[in-house]
């Protein structure tokens, strides 16, 4: 069985290169529609050979894919059809074609006819060790050709125009990238089947994306999530005899895909939720500490009970938030009255500070009133980064009030 | 010998007249302005000189060769609304984009095209942001790395598309300020531009377009009344329904 795991690799590797440049040029549609239109193409080359001949099949198919995208080219350019009508009928079209073709062929006395089923959902294992060589030698002419054309394709995906004026042959450069995607389309339908070709090409590119904004990492990692994607798949479609291998393929790179979408260190929503409360408890520690410099101010108190504290900060948080600047050296707590440490302090007069010096700057260059600007400052003063605090500091630092006539500390 | 010539340039677009017979000489060393409203075929002009839109008749000649012989040497800054600015791509992949054309299929790039880029990038004054996600840009920004990466290919001969379009005035005065340090290295520049309050300041040589060549000439001679009154006070009536017939009956404007 190792040939058919091979195998299975090589497709994954091309489908993967082919599917990340398919996904940046956004024709993740239009590979849908020609992974479709193999099947009909597939069921002619076995009616006219009248046997399951792999390079016939695979001639067939890609010759049909052909076909469909010319079709889909002709429909936008000649007919009022936009892209999706145009890609969206060539689909529905070629697979009725291929489907009624098929079961039309079931009546026919072939030999092997049965196993033309396995093109609509995949059948790994149906993978000979003859369709291993070929799928290594495709995959490696694909893989040669794409690290040669790689900064042409990139350029003329990005930039068609600007890769035209550079000199860049444009017209060859496309042409060359279709026919490999008509073939990796063809040998990715071995392993998916026609109708889930597209999850094998761009679903793993989708997840990739959500680790890396630079195009060769987008490359290395599709590749990766395609080749544990499809090596899984198949693995779990022969725990139970007659299962297609498609759909599990696909399901495991949705479960990678998904996982980035949880897991990715910038664009995760685990990482964004840890990020945000990260903010809450910040914004609670930075109320908790105005507050104690507040009752100073107005009061001249230094100490104060849970009581108070809670009244003033009525955040949920807050108790959690004492415990944590207890813990910190922050602030210490003797019979029940709560006092700010001398670091407590130096942070206290930071924070009230920074708000001033941002209520000031918001008064004076934006034109606010003193009675707008406590709003503003109440949110930026727990966002501004380190470099902003310095600048409000240069330009304002020499002030002595701010714009509700109160001291900066 | 001229920095570019176009000669009697008509263009059409699926059958409908864009630009009508559109002659000028641009010397070298010169900044041009093209103005003109919406639709009068400026960006169209652009294109057809890159030799990307093949004209229906007119001949384009860039220092005495074709274009073709002289694509090496001139940079195009296309609208930065053109492209997907999602692309997976930083601001250094995308000024490293202008060195691709010099070098061959097989070819590694090389030290000398890494310093090209950060030079292209302190000029535009954004080499600290060399690493950034291109969608992480201000409109300014973006325009400031297109120039960088028509600068890193290091050209004789500037195309620019709208560069001035939606862009901070701090963007907009470092752009003016490169380029007219570029007119002073004897490089060549064509604008086209939108803002007519402006055009006068920028360039020393206007022409304004709508469909045909409305006037062509040093800034200080063509820049009247007038001359704004014909290109921006609407289409001649006449020759949009000669442009409307032509493209009903599908037949080219000339032989």
């Amino acid at each position: 069985m190792w040939y058919v795991y091979l195998g299975l690799v090589c497709i994954a590797i091309a489908a993967a290169t082919v599917g990340t440049f398919l996904v940046i040029r956004r024709q993740a549609l239009v590979s849908d529609a020609l992974a479709h239109a193999v099947l009909p193409g597939i069921v002619f080359a076995f009616l006219l050979v009248g046997k399951r001949h792999l390079s016939a099949l695979f001639a067939g198919a890609t010759l049909s894919t052909f076909i469909a995208y010319y079709l889909i080219d002709w429909l936008q350019n000649h007919t009022p059809l936009k892209s999706d009508s145009a890609i969206g009928s060539v689909l529905a079209g070629a697979f009725g074609i291929g489907i009624a073709a098929l079961t039309f062929l079931q009546k026919l006395p072939y030999e092997g006819k049965a196993g033309l089923n396995t093109f609509l959902f995949g059948n790994a294992a149906a993978i000979l060790p003859s369709d291993t060589l070929l799928f290594a030698l495709l995959a490696c002419t694909i893989l040669a050709i794409f690290l040669l054309l790689f900064r042409y394709l990139t350029l003329i995906s990005f930039d068609k125009f600007f890769a035209f004026s550079s000199g860049i042959p444009v017209k060859s450069t496309e042409t060359l990238f279709l026919i490999c995607s008509f073939v990796v389309i063809v040998m990715a339908t071995y392993a998916t089947g026609v109708v889930l070709t597209v999850g094998l090409l761009i679903i793993p590119v989708v997840g990739a994306r959500l680790w890396t904004y630079r195009l060769k990492p987008l490359w290395g990692i599709a590749t990766l999530i395609a080749i544990l994607a499809t090596l899984l798949g198949t693995y779990c479609s022969q725990q139970r005899p007659y299962m297609p291998t498609g759909p599990w393929i696909v399901i495991w790179a949705a479960f990678f895909a998904f996982a980035s979408f949880l897991f990715s260190p910038k664009q995760g929503i685990i990482a964004r939720y840890l990020q945000h409360k990260r903010f809450r408890h910040k914004q609670c520690k930075e109320h908790i500490l105005k507050a104690f410099y507040k009752l100073w101010e107005d009061q001249q108190q230094k100490s104060c009970t849970l009581e108070t504290l809670r009244s003033l900060c009525a955040s949920p948080l807050t108790k959690k938030i004492l415990k944590q600047m207890k813990k910190d050296g922050l602030i210490k707590e003797k019979q029940s009255y709560w006092y700010l440490t001398e670091k407590g302090w130096e942070e206290a007069i930071k924070v009230v500070r920074l708000h001033r010096l941002i209520e000031l700057y918001m008064a004076e260059y934006a034109s606010l009133s003193p009675e707008q600007v406590h709003s503003y400052a109440e949110r930026l003063e727990h966002l501004l980064p380190e470099t902003l605090q310095q600048e409000l500091e240069r330009m304002l630092g020499h002030r002595k009030k701010d714009p509700h006539e109160k001291p900066l500390p | 010998m001229y920095a570019l010539e176009v000669h009697n340039l008509t263009v059409t677009y699926h059958n409908t007249p864009v630009l009508w017979g559109v002659s000028f000489e641009v010397p070298k060393g010169a900044m041009v302005g093209i103005l003109g409203p919406n639709g009068a075929g400026k960006s169209t002009l652009l294109k057809t000189i890159l030799g990307f839109i093949k004209p229906v008749s007119g001949t384009i000649r860039c220092f005495g060769k074709t274009i073709e012989q002289l694509k090496k040497h001139i940079a195009y800054v296309p609208q930065k609304e053109s492209v997907d600015w999602t692309f997976p791509a930083t601001v250094w992949d995308v000024v490293m984009m202008g060195r691709y054309g010099k070098r061959k299929l097989y070819e590694p790039l090389r030290l000398e095209d890494k310093k090209a880029v950060i030079e292209a990038l302190k000029k535009v004054d954004m080499l600290l942001l060399k690493h950034r996600h291109i969608s992480a840009l201000s409109g300014g920004q973006q325009q400031r790395v297109f120039l960088a990466r028509a600068l890193a290919q290091d050209p004789i001969l500037f195309l620019l598309d709208e560069p001035f379009a939606g862009i901070d005035m701090a963007s907009e005065e470092n752009i003016i300020t490169l380029l007219k340090q570029l007119k002073n290295e004897g490089k060549t520049i064509i604008v086209v531009h939108h803002n007519l309050l402006t055009a006068p300041q920028y360039f020393d040589y206007l022409l304004f377009l709508n469909s045909r060549r409305i006037a062509w000439g040093p800034t200080k001679e063509v820049f009247t009344e007038e001359n704004i009154q014909k290109t921006y006070g609407g289409r001649l009536p006449t020759l949009s329904k000669i442009s409307t017939i032509l493209k009903t009956t599908g037949q080219p404007p000339v032989e």
